[in-house]
């Protein structure tokens, strides 16, 4: 009996969890830690939708392995890598128009048009991120605004005198100003996307 | 510390696109298998981030971020909320400045007379005074009205400087007020959405940190069909799709049907009671044989409850459009014994 490409797709996702781990809640679990990974890894080399090609470096993974190929290894992140690395040569190939309708903005042609949204997306931008910061403790957004204050031409002296300040060493400090600025963020894109 | 330094300095080659083939390759198989060093890699990406929004990188380090890094739309994003922060944070430290630099208001303190000598100087004048003297001491008299004068009108500007000063904080503090009555509504809302981060940071924590056992039913499959997408503009028949996930699931894989359009790119919000955004993508491309869109998400996100699946159309340049919804309902299964 024939199976669809759907079906096709699912029993190649199973065959990929199972060669990530035997056990299912751990190969999920790789599964999604593995998926960000790689999503990143596309995103520094330039992929213009790193989750399509990360899902794309699964999906042959998967592919492979129903179609029965044996793939051992003793560290299936090798492998991945190796197939990622296949996915980007793709990706780079494709045609150079995928890549103009992504480029930034300021490097498209300019008119007026774009100038006044650039304005009105502008003040969107400082009225959601106000009106996040006030949702912050009064500490936590003190935090976030010297050190976004700070002179960063000389962040080193700077944020050991801000660790010193607070009584924490300056990795400590660090992770405080990611988690606080991606928690920012978060409040900051919801907003805008409303 | 400098095996430290060369250690930030290969993740920011890595991000900025300056590593050799080999250095890539080994750097990526290393970041692949540790996520201690994916983390790492985040935080340097940020801060590369904040500092080309405060124009401090290098020449070279700002070309090869405007050309290589922020070839990606997110990284893009990013950069704009650095730079909208990094504006911010520059007005509040020049509004710090100004509370710090606030002259004193008392100035009742300045002693303009020493009195100490004034016997002496009853005495002086009592005695037999030659006339220069009596000239010289009306000269300084003179020069003692003016400097009093001068001070005297000093003081007064200064005055007028607090009060100005005054004023200007008393509006400064009323724009505040206003401002924060005006966050005060939303700031609920907002509230809920930070717990809502938290617990997925938490969730996905569980994930890492769960112990395996003998659960089947790990991942849920559902196929939402075209039949019950309904349209933004034309509207359609609302059919709600029940989906019941097992106590012991851990990935639900949605497949979604979608009408062929003219859109190559696709973002997918899933909102719980048509409110609150718990699970989102971008750049999804539907699979050009069936038009279909898959997503996977952490079951632990899909608490029970009505959902609506949100398409929108992304297309290369402007607003995603909306397309259509599915409408979903969460059910919980009790785990087996």
């Amino acid at each position: 009996m024939a199976i669809d490409r759907s079906q096709q797709q699912d029993l190649a996702f199973h065959a990929l969890l199972d060669w990530l781990n035997p056990n299912r809640d751990r190969a999920a679990d790789d599964y999604v830690r593995l998926h960000r990974r790689l999503a990143k890894m596309f995103e520094a080399r330039g992929c213009l939708t790193p989750e399509d090609c990360a899902d794309e470096t699964f999906n042959r993974i998967g592919s492979q392995l129903i179609e029965g190929k044996e793939i051992r290894t003793d560290n299936p992140t090798f492998y991945i890598n190796g197939v990622a690395r296949h996915v980007l040569l793709e990706q780079w190939s494709k045609p150079v128009q995928e890549q103009i309708e992504d480029l930034p903005a300021e490097k498209l042609p300019q008119d007026n048009h774009r100038e006044l949204n650039e304005k009105q997306e502008k003040e969107r931008w400082h009225s959601c991120l106000e009106k996040c910061l006030q949702t912050l403790p009064q500490e936590s957004r003190q935090l976030l605004l010297e050190y976004y204050a700070e002179d960063k031409t000389q962040k080193i002296e700077t944020r050991s005198r801000m660790a010193k300040q607070l009584g924490v060493a300056a990795g400590v400090l660090r992770n405080r100003i990611f988690k606080l600025r991606n928690s920012l963020r978060g409040c900051v894109a919801t907003c805008l996307a409303r | 510390m400098s095996s430290q330094n060369d250690h930030h300095a290969l993740i920011v080659n890595y991000l900025l696109g300056r590593l050799s083939e080999t250095e890539l390759e080994s750097f990526e198989r290393n970041y692949l298998a540790d996520e201690s060093l994916f983390e790492e890699l985040q935080e340097v990406e940020d801060e590369l981030i904040d500092d080309f929004a405060s124009d401090a990188l290098t020449i070279d380090q700002k070309l090869a971020f405007e050309k290589y890094f922020l070839r990606s739309s997110e990284r893009r994003e990013k950069l704009a909320f650095a730079t909208a922060m990094t504006e911010r944070a520059v007005a509040w430290q020049k509004g710090t400045l100004v509370s710090i630099e606030t002259p004193a208001r008392d100035l009742s303190s300045v002693e303009l007379f020493d009195n100490s000598n004034s016997k002496q100087h009853l005495m002086f004048w009592q005695g037999s005074v030659p006339a220069w003297r009596q000239w010289v001491a009306v000269a300084a008299a003179v020069l003692l009205a003016v400097v009093i004068g001068v001070l005297w009108f000093r003081n007064r500007e200064l005055q007028r400087q607090v009060i100005t000063t005054d004023a200007n904080y008393a509006r400064l503090r009323q724009e505040v007020d206003a401002q924060s009555k005006a966050t005060a509504e939303t700031k609920a809302e907002l509230s809920a959405e930070q717990q809502q981060t938290q617990m997925l940071e938490s969730q996905v924590e569980q994930l890492q940190t769960s112990p395996p056992d003998k659960i089947h039913d790990t991942i849920v499959n559902i196929v939402l069909g075209i039949d019950y997408l309904v349209g933004a503009t034309r509207g359609g028949e609302k059919k709600v799709k029940t989906l019941a996930v097992p106590a012991n699931a851990r990935l639900v894989r949605l497949t979604l049907n979608v009408a062929a359009s003219s859109f190559e790119s696709f973002n997918i919000l899933l909102r719980r009671d048509g409110e609150r955004v718990v699970w989102r993508r971008s750049g999804l491309k539907a699979k050009p044989a069936g038009r279909t869109l898959n997503l996977t998400i952490p079951a632990e996100n899909l608490l029970p409850g009505d959902y609506q699946v949100l398409v929108l159309g992304a297309p290369p340049e402007g607003d995603a459009e909306l397309i259509g919804r599915y409408f979903l309902k969460v059910e919980r299964k009790r785990a087996t014994k």
